[in-house]
């Protein structure tokens, strides 16, 4: 055995005793379910969301049977379920297993991030199509009520600026993590040559 | 100790849902106990902070879980948990925007502030492998740590998604200029 490989042995041998304490098997399977419950609530909730829409376009058109509470839900539903639909789209071919090689998991992540940009966009998209929805429904309901009006506009502009805001933060944070993962890619596209 | 392989236990798995869900507890106690001290190492690579290299480790481990039912066996139990250590550990990286390639300070992954017990062993040895790994870009990184913890090249290449061929010559590469970084920097 040559100096290197007793050198690179010594090494190994002390790696491996080194580390930080452990903790017992039932404490991580504690923390791990404490994990997937948080991780189920953000689920339901998101589940919620879209039944409390719903029950918003029933309930409206229980109270207002006419052609245009008719128009306007069926409008409000269409828009959730584009919603939804572009959601999907946009997720298609991203699900890999955690197992998969880091190369295959590095491409996936990368284009992972290149979805969640175009997700903000979609975003954009959905919140136009929701100003849509509310002004046809003032329209209809406060007529030209100017004290209404002012209310629903500073409403709007204010998630206007929210989700603006929103946007270039978590657009900037994307690109950021975009960045480092491509700079992976290419340490390991490099490994491979 | 593990008895039996991951797999082979999978295999083993009986018909209720009940004890479906108990041969998979099983399963995972097994790996946490076989492979908890090496995971640890690895999230401390990618995780210098303690409070967040807990977050990880929990991240792992919750990976783990979840990919267990889908382990059959195609590759060894190893390779399967480095492979989501690594990834794991390369989402994170990305996330927090960590320097890939400069020095690691070696003095926040030996937690000295901790109780004994939680504390990394302070050799000088350690400690200088520890600040050159940290020097090194993450693909090197990565395989240096692989084969610290003694995989073989074709295991490596199972976890990176590399030949065998590359993993021979990148980690000799490697293994020489961690030498010369531990001789610089005393």
């Amino acid at each position: 055995m040559s100096e290197n490989d007793r050198e690179w042995q010594d090494l190994s041998a002390a790696w491996r005793q080194s580390g930080p304490r452990l903790a017992s098997p039932s404490d991580v399977k504690r923390h791990v379910r404490a994990r997937q419950r948080r991780l189920w609530a953000v689920v339901a909730s998101e589940a919620l969301v879209v039944v409390l829409m719903a029950c918003v376009a029933v309930a409206a058109l229980i109270r207002y049977p006419d052609t245009f509470t008719w128009l306007w839900t069926l409008s409000l539903l269409l828009l959730i379920a584009a919603a939804l639909a572009a959601a999907t789209w946009n997720r298609r071919g991203l699900w890999k297993p955690d197992s998969e090689t880091v190369s295959a998991y590095l491409e996936v992540s990368v284009l992972r991030c290149q979805r969640r940009l175009r997700s903000i966009r979609i975003g954009w998209w959905v919140f136009a199509a929701d100003v849509l929805l509310i002004v046809a429904f003032y329209w209809k309901t406060a007529g030209a009520d100017a004290r209404t009006w002012v209310t629903v506009a500073a409403v709007l502009a204010a998630t206007a600026v929210g989700l603006a805001v929103w946007s270039v933060m978590y657009r900037a944070s994307i690109r950021r993590e975009l960045h480092t993962l491509q700079e992976m890619k290419a340490d390991m596209l490099r490994g491979r040559e | 100790m593990i008895v039996g392989s991951v797999h082979e236990r999978a295999g083993r798995a009986l018909e209720s849902p009940m004890q479906d869900r108990a041969s998979r507890d099983e399963q995972y106690r097994a790996l946490v106990e076989a492979h908890g001290p090496s995971i640890a190492r690895t999230a401390a690579m990618y995780e210098r902070n303690p409070g967040d290299r807990d977050d990880l480790l929990q991240d792992i481990w919750l990976a783990v879980w979840q990919a267990l039912p889908g382990f059959r066996g195609e590759s060894s139990e190893r390779t399967f948990i480095f492979r989501i250590a690594h990834n794991r550990g390369v989402s994170h990286a990305a996330r927090r925007r960590l320097p890939l390639a400069d020095p690691a300070d070696a003095d926040a992954i030996v937690d000295r502030n901790a109780d004994p017990a939680a504390r990394f062993s302070q050799s000088e040895d350690v400690r200088r492998l520890f600040r050159a790994l940290g020097r090194l870009t993450l693909l090197d990184r990565q395989l240096m740590m692989l084969g610290l913890e003694g995989l073989e090249h074709a295991e490596i290449a199972d976890v990176l998604g590399l030949t065998t061929n590359n993993v021979a010559v990148r980690l000799s590469r490697a293994r020489k200029r961690l030498r010369e970084m531990m001789q610089e920097a005393p």
